[in-house]
């Protein structure tokens, strides 16, 4: 096992870039007080991204992926996240195999 | 157990299901690298310090040598953007951490214990000890399985196959069912959902989870403003 020295720059200076990304937004805000409206664009933060984040997974890879998507709703309002976790996989996995 | 331990394995368990849905990924992860060219303690390093699962496969994606410098960090802060939005939208239920748990809190920040963290804060209150317990968990499983993978080598097959890439997308789908308060909710889903969607197939790069955030998120401001009085809480109540 070794390490290369540029490598490790390398690796080092990327998770220095990784960190401040993650740093600024949380640093910034604990020091700034908000006005109402931005106040509730904030609360709507956690959703708005969420969504961001999961909708091409689950809207533009296929019909696989969008019908075990619409399935994790439906178990997600019932079952435990575990549940959903197995039934969603299956579901891909079935619905690639049926669709070709 | 006293309060604190309790809160950190409340944490560790809350976030095992993602920790198993991680594994493979991991592995594959410290497999890939290695065929690159990367030697197994590079790429613990990487998986410990950078610590970011979608950016090490997109630098590993890029990885030559000598390795594009320029390149891969350009690539770092352009993936990372969303966290800037998590870390603010989290950062707003942090009243508790001290100075240095709230770098460490943000060295540690990833999608998924973002997403477990913002749920905890609506069903009472985020303690540093639950939080870490995600945290120290996830990083755990990740450096070490993906030294794993580095180790073991080629040969694993991809978990595609056997559908966990979609595991993230059932964790998410899941947690975001647990946000839904009223129509509001909704209203942001949509929009921040077609926003995103539409901006991924249109424009390369990692924008559209930016896009539809600030859709959504401005959905919620206009919202905000034109019902405000009926719900001064804001859109979507604790």
């Amino acid at each position: 096992m070794m390490m290369d020295p540029y490598n490790m720059t390398l690796i080092l200076l990327v998770a220095l870039a990784t960190f401040a990304m993650r740093a600024v937004g949380a640093v910034v805000m604990a020091r700034v007080k908000l006005a109402p409206v931005s106040a509730a664009a904030f609360e709507a933060m956690p959703v708005a991204v969420l969504t961001a984040v999961v909708a091409p997974a689950a809207l533009t890879q296929g019909l696989p992926e969008a019908i075990a998507g619409a399935t994790a709703v439906f178990v997600g309002l019932r079952a435990p996240m575990a549940v959903v976790i197995v039934v969603a996989m299956a579901t891909v996995v079935a619905m690639r195999h049926v669709m070709g | 157990m006293g309060i604190r331990a309790q809160e950190f394995s409340a944490g560790a368990i809350a976030i095992l299901p993602v920790l198993v849905a991680t594994m493979p990924i991991a592995l594959l992860f410290g497999a890939l690298a290695v065929a690159k060219g990367l030697s197994p303690l590079e790429v613990w390093l990487m998986s410990a310090t950078v610590y970011a699962g979608a950016l090490q496969f997109v630098a590993i994606d890029q990885w030559a040598d000598p390795a594009p410098l320029g390149l891969l960090v350009f690539t770092a802060l352009v993936v990372n953007v969303r966290h800037v939005l998590m870390g603010a939208s989290i950062g707003r239920s942090m009243a508790g951490f001290s100075g240095p748990a709230r770098y460490a809190a943000m060295f540690v920040l990833t999608d998924e214990g973002w997403a477990f963290a913002e749920r905890r804060v609506r069903s009472g209150n985020l303690t540093p000890a639950y939080y870490f317990g995600i945290g120290v968990s996830m990083w755990l499983s990740w450096t070490l399985f993906s030294l794993l993978g580095a180790i073991i080598g080629r040969g694993l097959g991809y978990p595609s196959t056997y559908g966990f890439n979609f595991a993230f997308s059932a964790v998410f789908i899941c947690i975001l069912v647990g946000f839904w308060s009223d129509w509001r909710t909704g209203a942001v889903l949509l929009a921040s959902g077609g926003v995103s969607a539409l901006v991924y197939l249109a424009v390369p790069g990692a924008w559209y989870i930016l896009a539809g955030a600030f859709a959504g998120v401005g959905v919620a401001a206009i919202l905000h403003a034109e019902t405000g009085n009926q719900n001064p809480d804001g859109v979507m109540p604790s």
